[in-house]
Parts: C-alpha cells; structure tokens; sequence
C-alpha cells in the first residue's frame, strides 16, 4: 500500500525506456494519443499494436504489472467490441442466431475502435510505468515553462506537485495511525449502517486536518528562513538531460506518424 | 494573478494529497458496487477556509497527479484534458461561496453558513461533473456506435455520481463544519495577510 502510494505504478528496471528524459516521454505519449486516431484500416493498426508492444518489450516491466494496471479497464474494452458487435447494423450479415445478428461492418468498427482503445490505454501506463510521478512533475515543468510568460504559475504549480507527492506517503501514515487509534476506541470504518459509517468519517478527518495545517505552517516556515522566494532564479537538485536515445525515438514516432498518413485510407 | 502566500500554496497541495488518499482507502467506500467517494471533501474544507483562488488550484493539482501517479485514463487529448486539468479545478468554484460562509460563520450565525456550505458543495460538484458529462459525450462519441444517445448516457451515468457525491460530500462537509468551525477559520493575524494576497 505504501509503495503504491510513493511511486504511484512505477516499476524499476533498467531500460532504455527508464532512463529516457522524462519530457521526451510525455511528448511522445502525447503524439501516440494524437496519432492513434489516423489508423482506419487493418495495416495502419497493425503498425500502431506492433509499435506498441514494441514499446512493451522496450521498456522491461514483466507483463504481470502491465497486467494489473490493465484490469479494470479491460471490461471497458471488451465492453466497447459488444456495443459495436450487436449495435452496428451496416454490411453484411455476418452471423445469424436468434435475435443476433452480427453484421460485417460491426465487427469491423468493434475490433478497430477497441483496439484503439486498448493501445492507447497501454502507451499511457508504459509511462507511468517507467517514469516516477516526480520526473513527470520535472518533465511538465520544464515543457510548460513557455506559459510563464503568459503569467500561468508553472512553477508554484510544479513545486506544489512535489510537495503534493513527497507529502503522501506522511500524510497517508497519519491517516493510517489516526483510523487505528479510532479503531481501538470501537469505531468500525468498514461495516455497519451508511449512516454510522459517515459519522465514524468525521473523527478521522477532524483531526488530521488540523495536524495538516499545523504541518504546513511549519513548512511555511521552513521554506521561508531558507530564503525561499519564488522561480526566479531557483535551481535544481534534479537535472534534465536530453540525450541521443531521447531524439532517437522521437525520430522513431515520427517516421510512424508518417508512415501511417501514407497508409491510411 | 497576484502570489499566493506560502501557507496557502503548501495547504493546498497537502489538500489535494488528502484527496488521492482518500481516493485511495478502499475500507472508506460506503458500498464496493457504489463509487461514491467523499474524496472532494478535502477541496470543499479547503475552498471555504481560503476561497475561490486556493480550492481551483489544490483542485487542478488533484488531477495532475491523477496523471502523474497513473491514475488516470486517457482515451482521447481533448477528453484527457476536460477531465483531468478542467473538471477537478472546477470543484474550486465551490470557493466562491467563500464570502457568505466565513460573514454567517463569524457572526454566529451557525445554521445560515450550513446552507451555504451546502449550496456550495452542490455547485462545487455540480461544476465537476458538468465537465465530465462533456467529457462523457465526446468519449463516447468517438467510441459509441451509432445509434446510441452519448448525450443521454453520459447524462445518467455522470449525473447520478454527482448526485450521490454532492449528497456525501454536503453531509459530510455539515457535520465536519459544525463540529469542528476552527478548521475554517483562519486566525485574524493571517486573514488580514491573506486578504492583501488572495483578493
């Protein structure tokens, strides 16, 4: 629970993938998200699922975790085939039984708009796989940096993120530590009426929320007599790096993207 | 837009971690079949203790992280967008209730701030889930077949978790104000601070 909680549903391994410049990652899944779309026939996806298990195979983390992420998501994708299987009444007759009818088209949009689906619920977890939530708080505020100039608070909301993240897991104990110390008093968090339920919320909350302000203005504190004062000028512990490989598959994606406007029909 | 002091951006991101938390407490959930979580109280408390501007941020930080921490699904850029950066900070908007709640609050008039708070947790998620009900026909208008209603379906299914939401949330957010008017209420010393930053 508590390593779910730090590093969200990051996998350590050592892959080209891991150690890739978080910014060239989020750009890349970006360009998946957007080019997903431009597949509309069977080659077109077929170089979109080999590309994305390419990815898979890249990135090293055993299919067990790809698995688990996948789980809940997985209804929706079969879910998303039915809807298209039994409602998509275009073509030819395909399959007759009963009050069933599967038509050829059905099956055509079903496969291809789960499929769509599916990849492009695989590329956003290979990120969130390989990259800790904190490289994606450094990734963002060095991509967003342009919107400074438009006077959107990238970096307090970057500084915030990392706060956000290094405080969950203390937050989290807190929590943890209060319910017990509830339970031992006979509060039941778990079964009972709704209505004792809500009530045996409030004596969580109450608590922690008054601890948590108390911790942030120590912090408060704490930022400011180290001279905390803002962006300007701060710098940083975690560097950036842009590297061969960075650009390397960036080139990879692009030649995909173009490949697959060739392709399309 | 004018700096927010420090306490108020570290509050708000504690806040929004509060809300992943309690995202996360499976043992917290009324029913396992109901996703009816109380999860957005912590951006309510938040947004009626420093207003508008502080909620609408802990709220957009809430969903980053979702993306960060790979909670979230992506199924086009722009419902990705909607939902994630648009929809969470729009809970803020319950901050805008800040006024009368603190004034009934401060002259003792208990009973009259409850219903703004009610009021404003309504809008508060009414606000939200407004965005995921958009969000809601553009998924499914470009995953639906033809000939089902995106509009009607994702009218029911987003409003009735809004509806159960809004209602948790009111509850919850009443018996924790009543209770406990301190959370809220910011010594006077930082009020006169804040109301130089934060207006």
């Amino acid at each position: 629970m508590m390593d779910k909680m730090i590093f969200g549903r990051y996998v350590p391994a050592e892959s080209v993938l891991h150690r890739m410049d978080p910014r060239s990652k989020l750009v890349l899944i970006f360009l998946f998200v957007c080019i997903v779309f431009l597949a509309n026939n069977m080659l077109t996806y077929g170089l979109l699922t080999v590309y994305t298990f390419l990815m898979i195979a890249l990135s090293k983390v055993p299919i067990r975790f790809i698995y688990t992420g996948l789980k809940p998501v997985l209804l929706l994708v079969i879910f998303t085939l039915f809807l298209h299987l039994f409602l998509t009444k275009e073509g030819e007759v395909l399959f007759r039984l009963g009050w069933i009818t599967i038509y050829e088209e059905g099956l055509r949009q079903g496969i291809f708009i789960s499929l769509r689906f599916f990849l492009l619920i695989l590329m956003t977890s290979i990120l969130t796989l390989t990259t800790t939530p904190i490289e994606i708080t450094d990734g963002l505020e060095s991509l967003l940096a342009p919107l400074n100039k438009i006077k959107f608070p990238v970096h307090e909301l970057a500084l915030m993120m990392s706060i956000s993240l290094r405080f969950i897991p203390t937050l989290m104990q807190e929590t943890d530590k209060i319910m017990k110390a509830q339970t031992a008093r006979g509060v039941d968090f778990s079964s009972g009426p709704i209505k004792e339920r809500i009530k045996a919320i409030i004596p969580l909350l109450i608590p922690l929320f008054v601890s948590s302000f108390k911790r942030a203005e120590e912090l408060a504190v704490a930022m400011e007599s180290r001279g905390y004062r803002g962006g300007e000028g701060r710098t940083k512990y975690r560097q950036l790096s842009w590297g061969l490989k960075d650009t390397a598959m960036l080139a990879m994606l692009a030649a995909l993207t173009l490949v697959l406007i060739l392709l399309r029909t | 837009m004018k700096k927010l002091s420090l306490t108020a951006m570290i509050e708000a991101s504690f806040f929004a971690a509060f809300a992943i938390i309690l995202d996360f407490l499976p043992s917290l959930k009324l029913s396992p079949s109901i996703s009816i979580s109380a999860a957005m109280i912590p951006i309510f408390i938040l947004a009626f203790r420093w207003g508008f501007k502080v909620s609408f941020i802990s709220g957009l930080l809430w969903g980053i992280l979702q993306i960060a921490m790979g909670d979230a699904w992506i199924a086009t850029p722009l419902q990705a967008f909607i939902e994630y950066f648009i929809a969470f900070a729009c809970i803020g908007l319950a901050g805008l209730f800040f006024r009368p709640i603190q004034n009934q609050l401060r002259s003792g008039n208990k009973k009259k701030a409850l219903g703004w708070v009610v009021l404003a947790v309504f809008a508060g998620s009414l606000a939200r889930y407004f965005w995921h009900f958009i969000a809601g026909v553009l998924f499914f208008g470009s995953y639906a077949p033809e000939g089902m209603s995106p509009v009607l379906f994702s009218f029911l299914a987003n409003g009735a978790t809004m509806l159960g939401a809004a209602i948790l949330c009111s509850i919850l957010a009443v018996l924790i104000i009543s209770s406990a008017p301190r959370l809220i209420i910011r010594k006077t010393d930082e009020m006169i601070q804040s109301q130089k930053s934060v207006s």
